[in-house]
C-alpha cells in the first residue's frame, strides 16, 4: 500500500512539474510561414509575445480591459492566440519576396466580406476566397477567424518600438472577429461605394474601418472606426493601460503607450468617444460566427 | 524501510524538479527583460525632421535657480511638434495597404517626450520649465494634432504628480482651463 502511495506521489509530483513547465512557456502557438519569414523575425515576434506576457498591470487598470477577457497581460495573450493563427508576409505588390516597408501588419480576414457578398448573397458561382501563400501551400480566407496576419517591413524596422509592435497585434487580432454575418443590404454599400463603406452591421463583421469624418486630419481615409470595441478601440485600451497602469514598464514604454493610445483614440468617431466616456459601457461581443480552423489547399 | 525510502526519494525528486523549474522560470523572465532592454536600446537615432516642423523653444527660464544647481540649458527642453501633413502622408501610405501602427512622426515625438519626462522626474526645476513648454503645446490650436496636444497635456499633468509641491497648483489651474475636445481626450487617457 505504501509502495503504491509512494508511486502515486511520485507521479503527481511529475504531473505538477509538467504543468508548471507548461505555465512557464508563454510562447505563442501560432504558425509561421517559415519559407518567407526569416528565423530572426520569427524570434522577434516570439520575443514580442513574451514581452507582452511579462507586462504587469496594477489595480488601476480600467474596466475597458474586459475586451481581453480579464485584467492581466496573460488575458491579452489569450485574446491574441484565439485570433492569430498564421503569420505570413505582407509583401510588396510588385515584388512578393520583399516585405511592404510601409505596413506594420495586415489581417487578411477583412477580405472575407467581399467573398461572402459574392458567394452567399449574390450566388456568384465564380466567387473565390482570397488565397495567400503560406509555406509551400496556400491559405484560403474563408472567414475572418482564419487568423492570417501578414507582417510588413515597418514591423521589423529597428526604429519601431516593441510597444508599437504589440499594439499592432492587439489591433489586427480584432479584425479576426465577425460576431454576426451582414445581410445583403448591409453589404450593398460595398458595391455602390468603392471606398468600402459598409453599414454598421456590416462593419461589425471583421470590424472594418470607415472613412474618417469631415474636419478630421485623415478626413475621407479608411482609417477610423464608428462601431464600439473595434480594432482601434482594442489598440486604444491596451496602449492606454500600458501608459496608465503598467507597473513594470519603462518611461519610454509608457510614452509609446500614450502615443499609440492618443492616436488610436483620435481614430474613433465622436459618438464612439462618447461611448467610452461612460465608465461602464455596454459589454463587447467577443464571439465570431465561425471559429473553424483555416482551410488549406 | 524500503517503502519509506522510496517515498522519501519520490519527495526528493519532486522537490528537485520543482526547484529546478522555478529557477528556470526566473532565468527565462530575466532573459526576457534583458531582451526588452536590448530591443529598446537598439533603436537607431531619430531622423532629422523637416524644417517645416514647429520647434518649441522655451523662453529663458523663469525658474529660480538654487545654489549648487547647474542652470538648465534651454536646448535641453526643446521638442519638435509633428507636422499634421507629414502625419497624414504617413498614415495614408500605410492605410493604403490596410496596415496599422503608429506613424513614425508620432513615435519620434513620444521618444523625445520619454527623454524629457525622465529628466523632469529627477529635477523639479527642469520639470517646472518643461511644464511651460507642454502647456504651450497643449494650448496650440493651429496646425497641431489633437494627439500631440493630448500627449503634452497629459505629461504636464503628470509633472504635477511628480513634483506636487512645485507644480500641482499650476497643473490644477491648467486642468481647469482645458478646451472641451482636449479635456475629453485627456480624460480618455485616464487623467
Amino acid at each position: 500500500m505504501k509502495k503504491q502511495l509512494g508511486f502515486a506521489f511520485l507521479l503527481s509530483s511529475l504531473l505538477m512539474s509538467l504543468s508548471a513547465l507548461a505555465d512557464t512557456q508563454p510562447a505563442p502557438s501560432i504558425m509561421y510561414d517559415t519559407v518567407r519569414i526569416p528565423v530572426a523575425i520569427q524570434n522577434m515576434i516570439s520575443a514580442d509575445f513574451n514581452a507582452l506576457n511579462a507586462l504587469q498591470f496594477g489595480p488601476n487598470v480600467d474596466n475597458l480591459f474586459r475586451l481581453y477577457y480579464g485584467s492581466s497581460s496573460q488575458d491579452i495573450v489569450r485574446y491574441l492566440l484565439e485570433r492569430v493563427h498564421y503569420v505570413g508576409v505582407d509583401a510588396m505588390d510588385n515584388d512578393p519576396t520583399k516585405l511592404d516597408p510601409t505596413t506594420y501588419a495586415a489581417n487578411y480576414g477583412a477580405s472575407f466580406l467581399d467573398y461572402y457578398y459574392q458567394s452567399a448573397l449574390m450566388r456568384n458561382p465564380h466567387a473565390r476566397p482570397v488565397t495567400v501563400p503560406f509555406n509551400n501551400t496556400q491559405i484560403m480566407i474563408t472567414h475572418p477567424r482564419v487568423g492570417f496576419v501578414g507582417i510588413g517591413g515597418a514591423y521589423v524596422n529597428p526604429k519601431t518600438t516593441q510597444i508599437d509592435r504589440i499594439d499592432t497585434w492587439v489591433h489586427e487580432a480584432r479584425h479576426s472577429d465577425c460576431p454576426s454575418l451582414p445581410n445583403a443590404t448591409d453589404m450593398s454599400f460595398i458595391v455602390h461605394d468603392q471606398d468600402g463603406r459598409v453599414s454598421v452591421a456590416g462593419q461589425v463583421c471583421s470590424y472594418a474601418h470607415v472613412p474618417c469624418p469631415k474636419g478630421h486630419p485623415l478626413a475621407g481615409e479608411l482609417a477610423c472606426d464608428v462601431v464600439p470595441w473595434g480594432a482601434y478601440s482594442a489598440g486604444y485600451i491596451f496602449a492606454k493601460n500600458v501608459f496608465k497602469a503598467c507597473t513594470n514598464c519603462t518611461e519610454e514604454q509608457k510614452q509609446a503607450g500614450l502615443a499609440s493610445a492618443t492616436d488610436d483614440y483620435s481614430r474613433l468617431f465622436p459618438i464612439l468617444r462618447q461611448f467610452y466616456s461612460n465608465p461602464n459601457p455596454a459589454a463587447p461581443n467577443m464571439t465570431s460566427f465561425d471559429a473553424r480552423p483555416a482551410t488549406r489547399r | 524501510m524500503r517503502r519509506s525510502q522510496s517515498m522519501l526519494v519520490a519527495i526528493f525528486i519532486g522537490v528537485v524538479i520543482w526547484f529546478g523549474l522555478s529557477r528556470w522560470e526566473a532565468q527565462t523572465k530575466k532573459n526576457l527583460r534583458a531582451q526588452q532592454t536590448a530591443d529598446l536600446q537598439s533603436d537607431v537615432p531619430l531622423s532629422v525632421l523637416p524644417a517645416s516642423k514647429i520647434t518649441l523653444r522655451l523662453p529663458s527660464s523663469p525658474v529660480k535657480k538654487e545654489k549648487n544647481q547647474t542652470p538648465i540649458n534651454p536646448q535641453d527642453l526643446e521638442f519638435t511638434l509633428p507636422d499634421p501633413e507629414t502625419y497624414r502622408e504617413q498614415v495614408i501610405i500605410s492605410e493604403k495597404h490596410e496596415g496599422a501602427g503608429l506613424p513614425p512622426v508620432l513615435r519620434e515625438f513620444s521618444q523625445r517626450m520619454a527623454a524629457l519626462m525622465e529628466k523632469a522626474a529627477q529635477s523639479p526645476e527642469f520639470a517646472s520649465a518643461l511644464f511651460n513648454g507642454l502647456q504651450e503645446c497643449a494650448e496650440r490650436t493651429e496646425n497641431t494634432l489633437i494627439q500631440v496636444r493630448t500627449i503634452c497635456a497629459v505629461n504636464a499633468l503628470r509633472l504635477g504628480e511628480f513634483h506636487p509641491s512645485e507644480i500641482s497648483e499650476k497643473a490644477n489651474a491648467f486642468r481647469g482651463s482645458l478646451a472641451p475636445e482636449l479635456k475629453q481626450s485627456v480624460e480618455a487617457m485616464g487623467y
